[in-house]
């Protein structure tokens, strides 16, 4: 097994590929060269902070529809079946409202900083997004952005992992900030750690198909002068799209299994909207899960297996 | 004693009107049979049919039932991943 580890999109990016017999350098970094193409493809068609991004053009556009290529439609189309399954919970209209908390740019530069008042805008409404196949055109009704944050990074890591093993015929694992893919057969299941965040003790856990994505409000924070709770407060980007703010329920973080690492943020993500009623729609849903509260208690769900208690 | 001519008549067309109706009701039962057979349909007594009840599952909450859950124990050995909020 060998694999390389770089920074982008202001999060860790690893890729490990295994299989039977020593991995030659060539893999690994034909490996690294596809995530990176593929990180780079993503990035030029969906990055909300590139006002060149399809996506942007879209939101500056709405609500006209605008031509694009086949990949921004189909994160567009995966960003709307995020939104069917969770019934609105993840709803990648809720852009306006990230631009209106000061989330409007990388969030290494939105940390540095307290985000200015911006007018709240209307509600999100992910049924108000037309993606016209026949045309190849995507649109938005006006006042609402598309944010593709909560499936664009974790359909990246499927994607990924899936061109790498076909490509190698080898077990390969794409981790993208927490969302990790794996694809292939791989003789024993991939040892991924869960934790809240990158420093924090968690457990280990085997991954032998599919996907495990974390969401967490404790991570991605930035000073806001709309912030929840004061004039001043904190935000994170976990916003809940039925009253346009950060979530304020009663789980912190939530780390999914399911069949893909879309599916798994996905949920992760509809979790800590969903709150209390999580770990039904969880099980509902058929995932499995790790749930954190606010006291940093720790409730599983499905078949997530009993090891490690540290969150 | 010979069969009045009449009578006979009468009698070869009710046997045939017999013959009709029992050829009718046994092709028609062997038909619903073949569309039962071809739709899927069961009788009274349950089992599947062809009525749309708006209740199909969603396809992606169905585990794959070969595979199971994708999450285990962890083998022995240090993490090679993360996932964590970032």
């Amino acid at each position: 097994m060998t694999g390389c580890s770089w920074r982008d999109w202001s999060c860790t990016v690893r890729v490990l590929v295994g299989g039977d017999g020593p991995v030659p350098d060539r893999v690994a970094d034909d490996a690294a060269r596809v995530v990176r193409e593929l990180m780079q493809e993503v990035e030029a068609a969906v990055s909300r902070f590139r006002g060149d991004s399809e996506l942007e053009r879209v939101n500056d556009a709405a609500p006209r529809l605008l031509t694009v290529g086949p990949l921004t439609r189909a994160l567009v189309e995966t960003a709307l079946a995020a939104a069917r399954r969770t019934d609105g919970a993840v709803d990648p209209t809720v852009g306006s409202h990230l631009v209106a908390l000061g989330y409007d740019a990388d969030l290494d530069v939105v940390r540095d900083r307290v985000a200015p008042t911006r007018p709240t805008p209307r509600a999100a409404d992910w049924t108000r997004v037309v993606v016209d196949h026949d045309l190849g055109r995507v649109g938005i009704a006006r006042g609402l952005r598309l944010d593709l944050g909560a499936t664009a990074k974790a359909w990246t890591a499927d994607e990924a992992a899936r061109r790498v093993s076909a490509r190698h015929r080898r077990p390969t694992l794409v981790e993208i900030g927490g969302d990790v893919a794996v694809a292939g057969s791989a003789a024993a299941p991939w040892r991924v750690r869960v934790a809240e965040s990158a420093d924090a003790a968690g457990e280990v856990v085997g991954l032998a198909h599919g996907g495990l994505a974390t969401s967490s409000t404790t991570v991605r924070r930035w000073r806001s002068a709309t912030g929840s709770g004061s004039r001043t407060g904190a935000s994170h980007h976990v916003v809940d799209p039925a009253t346009g703010r950060p979530t304020t329920g009663p789980l912190r973080t939530a780390t999914v299994w399911a069949p893909s690492a879309v599916e798994a943020n996905t949920f992760s993500t509809a979790a800590l909207v969903w709150g209390e009623a999580a770990a039904a729609r969880l099980a509902l849903a058929g995932v499995d899960a790790r749930l954190v509260d606010r006291a940093g208690a720790i409730r599983l769900v499905g078949s997530w297996p009993a090891a490690g208690r540290a969150a | 004693m010979t069969e009045n001519p009449r009578r006979r008549v009468l009698r070869r067309a009710r046997h045939a009107t017999a013959g009709i109706v029992i050829t009718a009701v046994a092709g028609t039962a062997g038909l619903a049979a073949v569309a039962a057979d071809a739709t899927g349909a069961s009788g009274p007594t349950g089992g599947p049919t062809t009525t749309d009840t708006g209740s199909r599952q969603d396809p992606g909450s169905r585990r794959d039932a070969s595979t199971g859950t994708g999450v285990t124990q962890a083998p022995a050995g240090q993490p090679q991943a993360t996932t964590s909020a970032s």
